[in-house]
């Protein structure tokens, strides 16, 4: 839970000199150099190791994650079950929305590198202050959150679909970069198949 | 995010005040969206014609229940289930290559929905660039009731999945028939009807 901080006085010497948040943002929209100045003095890089915790029901963190390099996975336990709900990668933003809104909020949710996660953490208290005074930010956060959003609508569908073999097509379709780099046993748990059936059926594709 | 107290009614103000207690909107933003957005009414069982009348639209629900299906295999599977104030309908993604699905829109009682075309919304995120919070905010809101489902519906046991549903929507709960709640639950109608008497026994 508590990221190693990775950071000497010039935290961004091996970034170009300024935060990776500064360039994902920009994609959406330009940056003024003042909004610039706040996320490059406020956001900072870490490092979790794998397999450790980014957050958790009992560590809720203030921060929002951008992925350098690395795979997180977010899963809420049933009973003695992982069930994952979500997993994410390079330049995708991991954290939760709720949590931005309502800190005090209750989440069930843990969130995990799986593989060695090189991140941006981008504070909660920046965030809102970037919402509370520049307009950019409030419309680069409503695409950002469109995004999330959809996102979120395609793990909710996924998990609708009837077959096994039409979760895992649509896995392939949806998730092409994450079929050969993420454990099986986290793919199965994500489509909500057993590894047995998921191994059955990638060796069936693979013919 | 479902509120404990129930509005007296549920009208087009209410869903206003809604938004307002979201991000507060200047006279003119009202003015500007009451002109460009219109009601319809959608009748028990009716579908929502999304495809042809009212394609690049999104929709509140004032009044009313919509559910949300996709036919897999020719099943229809409820995959939400909408209450007032809950929005509705595509969102749209141009730089997002994934492919859509198709998620028909029908109700479940006479229901009144507010329209807001898409080019209407775009016009408010340019004239007024403060409706982007509250469309950031609209959006969190609703990634929250997605990523609620994507959760439900991973949970195995089926039990275990309805106690959850009740969790986070007790009140939805007599709006919805054995039918599409089971649907919407992912369980055999027999399964929820069976796990709802043991839960009523324990009680």
């Amino acid at each position: 839970m508590n990221p190693e901080k990775n950071y000497s006085k010039d935290k961004w010497a091996i970034y170009n000199g300024f935060s990776p948040v500064i360039t994902a943002f920009k994609s959406f929209h330009a940056l003024s150099p003042e909004i610039e100045h706040i996320i490059n003095t406020q956001t900072f890089p870490v490092i979790f190791k794998k397999n450790k915790f980014i957050s958790s029901p009992i560590h809720r963190n203030k921060y929002i994650f951008l992925i350098v390099k690395g795979l997180v996975r977010g899963y809420m336990k049933n009973g003695a079950d992982e069930v994952t709900t979500w997993i994410s990668r390079e330049n995708e933003l991991v954290g939760n929305i709720r949590n931005l809104m309502d800190e005090e909020s209750e989440s069930e949710e843990y969130v995990q590198a799986i593989e060695e996660v090189i991140a941006i953490a981008v504070p909660h208290t920046m965030t809102r202050q970037l919402y509370d005074n520049f307009e950019i930010a409030n419309y680069v956060g409503r695409q950002i959150t469109e995004l999330y959003y959809l996102q979120a609508c395609e793990r909710a569908f996924i998990s609708r679909l009837q077959s096994a073999e039409r979760k895992y097509l649509r896995f392939i379709k949806s998730y092409p970069d994450l079929v050969n780099r993420v454990p099986v046993k986290y793919i199965a748990s994500f489509l909500g198949m057993r590894v047995e059936t998921l191994s059955r059926l990638r060796s069936k594709l693979d013919q | 995010m479902e509120s404990n107290i129930a509005p007296v009614r549920y009208d087009r103000e209410s869903l206003l005040d809604f938004f307002n207690k979201l991000e507060p909107l200047k006279k003119d933003i009202v003015s500007f969206a009451r002109t460009e957005t219109f009601v319809i009414t959608v009748k028990r069982n009716e579908l929502l014609d999304i495809v042809n009348q009212y394609d690049n639209c999104l929709f509140f629900v004032i009044k009313g229940f919509i559910r949300g299906y996709i036919v897999e295999e020719g099943k229809e599977i409820t995959t939400s289930l909408n209450e007032e104030q809950r929005l509705i309908g595509k969102i749209r993604n141009p730089s997002v290559q994934q492919a859509l699905y198709n998620e028909y829109l029908q109700a479940l009682e006479d229901t009144e929905l507010l329209v807001v075309p898409y080019n209407i919304i775009d016009g408010l995120y340019t004239h007024f660039p403060e409706t982007n919070a509250l469309g950031r905010k609209l959006l969190a809101i609703h990634y929250n009731l997605s990523q609620e489902r994507s959760i439900l519906s991973r949970i195995p046991s089926a039990e275990a999945r309805y106690r959850q549903f009740l969790a986070n929507h007790p009140y939805i709960n007599n709006r919805v028939s054995v039918k599409f709640l089971s649907s919407y639950l992912g369980m055999r109608l027999e399964t929820l009807s069976r796990v709802r008497s043991k839960m009523k026994q324990k009680d």
